[in-house]
C-alpha cells in the first residue's frame, strides 16, 4: 500500500517536473522572440534608420552575435569582441560581398582596457586605411579584428549566395 | 569541546562553499553581470533547498537529491530567459555562467535531504546562507569594477575609464578574495585576542 503511494508520488514529482519544464521552454522561446526585435530595434536604431524594420537571425559565431537584415539596404552584424576582463560591442554594416561598409560601437564593458583601441582597430578596418598610429596593444587585438572581419565576410557571402540560390529556383 | 568542533566545522564550512563560489566570483566582473548571477544564485539556491526541503523523504536521498537538482536546473533556465527579456546583451555575455550556478558546491549542497528533523527546522537558514551568498557575487563584481574603472555603472555605456585593469581579470579576482580572507582571519584573530 505504501510502495504504491511512494510510487504514485514520485509519478507526480516527475509530472511536476515536465510541466516545469515545459513551462522554462515557452518563457525560454518567449525570451528568445523578444530579445530579437530588441536587439533588431537596437540595430536600426543606431545605424540612424528606425524604417529599415530589420529581421534579427541570431548567430554566434566566433565573436559574431548575429544579422540584422531589412527589406531595403545592406545588412548589419552585431560583434562582440570579448575577452576576460569584459567585451566591446559594434555593428558592421556590410556590403553584398561582406566587406565592411562602417563601424557603428554600441558600448562595452566598463573599465575594459582594450575597448578604445578596439574602436580605433575597428574604424580603421571598416575604412581599409592603412595608418602610422601604432599601439603596443595592438598585436594582441589585430588577430581578433581579423578573425571578426573574415567571419563577417564568410556569412553575409553564405547568406547571399543562399539568396541568389533561391532566386534562381 | 564538541560546541568548539561545531563551531570550528560551520568555520571551514563557510570556507568550503566560499571555495565553491570561486567561479561565480570569477566571472563577477562588474556590477550587472554580479547582479544577474547574484540574483539567478540566490533564486537557483533557493529551488534547490526549498525542493530538497518539501519532498517527503520516504522518496530517498539519491531521489531527492536528483529532483532538487533538476529543479535548480530549471530555475537557471528560467532566470537567464528573465535576464534575456530584461536586456539580450547581459543575456549574451551571462548565459554561460549562468548554468554553471546549477553545478556550484553551495547549490549541490543544497540539493541534500536535510537529514533530522532539527535539521528541516533550520531550512531557513538555508535560504538566508544563499541570500549571503548572493550578496557577496554581486558585491565582489561591483567592488572589482569600482577598482577596474573607478567607477560603478549598472547599464554598459561607450565610455570607458580605467583605474587598476588587472581587478577586472581572472587573476583579480584571486587577489581580491585573498586579501578579502587575509582580512577576515586578521579580524577574527584581534577580536578572540580582545577576548582574552
Amino acid at each position: 500500500m505504501s510502495e504504491s503511494r511512494n510510487t504514485s508520488d514520485i509519478w507526480v514529482a516527475i509530472a511536476c517536473g515536465a510541466v516545469l519544464i515545459v513551462i522554462a521552454g515557452f518563457l525560454s522561446s518567449y525570451a528568445a522572440r523578444q530579445s530579437s526585435l530588441s536587439l533588431a530595434q537596437k540595430v536600426d536604431a543606431a545605424i540612424a534608420s528606425p524604417a529599415r524594420r530589420s529581421t534579427w537571425t541570431t548567430i554566434r559565431e566566433g565573436y559574431v552575435l548575429g544579422r540584422a537584415v531589412p527589406k531595403k539596404g545592406h545588412a548589419s552584424y552585431v560583434v562582440a569582441a570579448r575577452r576576460f576582463d569584459g567585451e566591446y560591442r559594434a555593428i558592421a554594416e556590410v556590403d553584398a560581398d561582406g566587406s565592411v561598409l562602417r563601424m557603428v560601437p554600441i558600448g562595452g564593458s566598463n573599465g575594459f582596457v582594450y575597448g578604445k583601441r578596439l574602436g580605433v582597430l575597428f574604424a580603421r578596418a571598416s575604412k581599409g586605411v592603412a595608418s602610422a598610429d601604432r599601439s603596443p596593444l595592438d598585436a594582441p587585438l589585430e588577430p581578433l579584428v581579423v578573425s571578426m572581419l573574415e567571419t563577417i565576410a564568410a556569412l553575409e557571402r553564405s547568406r547571399t549566395e543562399a539568396l541568389d540560390a533561391d532566386g534562381k529556383k | 569541546m564538541p560546541m568548539e568542533r561545531n563551531r570550528g566545522e560551520q568555520k571551514g564550512g563557510a570556507w568550503v562553499a566560499l571555495a565553491g563560489l570561486g567561479p561565480l566570483l570569477v566571472f563577477s566582473n562588474g556590477l550587472s553581470i554580479g547582479l544577474a548571477l547574484g540574483i539567478s544564485f540566490l533564486v537557483v539556491h533557493s529551488a534547490a533547498a526549498a525542493s530538497a526541503l518539501l519532498l517527503p523523504a520516504r522518496f530517498g536521498r539519491a531521489r531527492i537529491f536528483a529532483f532538487a537538482a533538476v529543479g535548480a536546473a530549471i530555475a537557471a533556465s528560467l532566470c537567464a530567459s528573465i535576464i534575456r527579456l530584461l536586456d539580450p546583451f547581459l543575456f549574451e555575455s551571462a548565459y554561460g555562467r549562468i548554468f554553471i550556478i546549477a553545478f556550484t558546491l553551495p547549490v549541490c549542497r543544497a540539493c541534500i535531504m536535510p537529514e533530522t528533523i532539527a535539521d528541516r527546522e533550520r531550512g531557513v537558514e538555508n535560504v538566508v546562507r544563499g541570500l549571503a551568498y548572493a550578496l557577496v557575487v554581486a558585491v565582489t563584481g561591483a567592488v572589482r569594477e569600482f577598482i577596474a574603472s573607478g567607477t560603478v555603472s549598472v547599464n554598459y555605456s561607450g565610455a570607458s575609464t580605467a583605474l587598476l585593469p588587472i581587478a577586472a581579470q581572472p587573476a583579480g579576482a584571486f587577489i581580491l578574495i585573498g586579501l578579502c580572507a587575509a582580512g577576515f582571519n586578521a579580524v577574527m584573530r584581534a577580536a578572540k585576542g580582545s577576548e582574552r
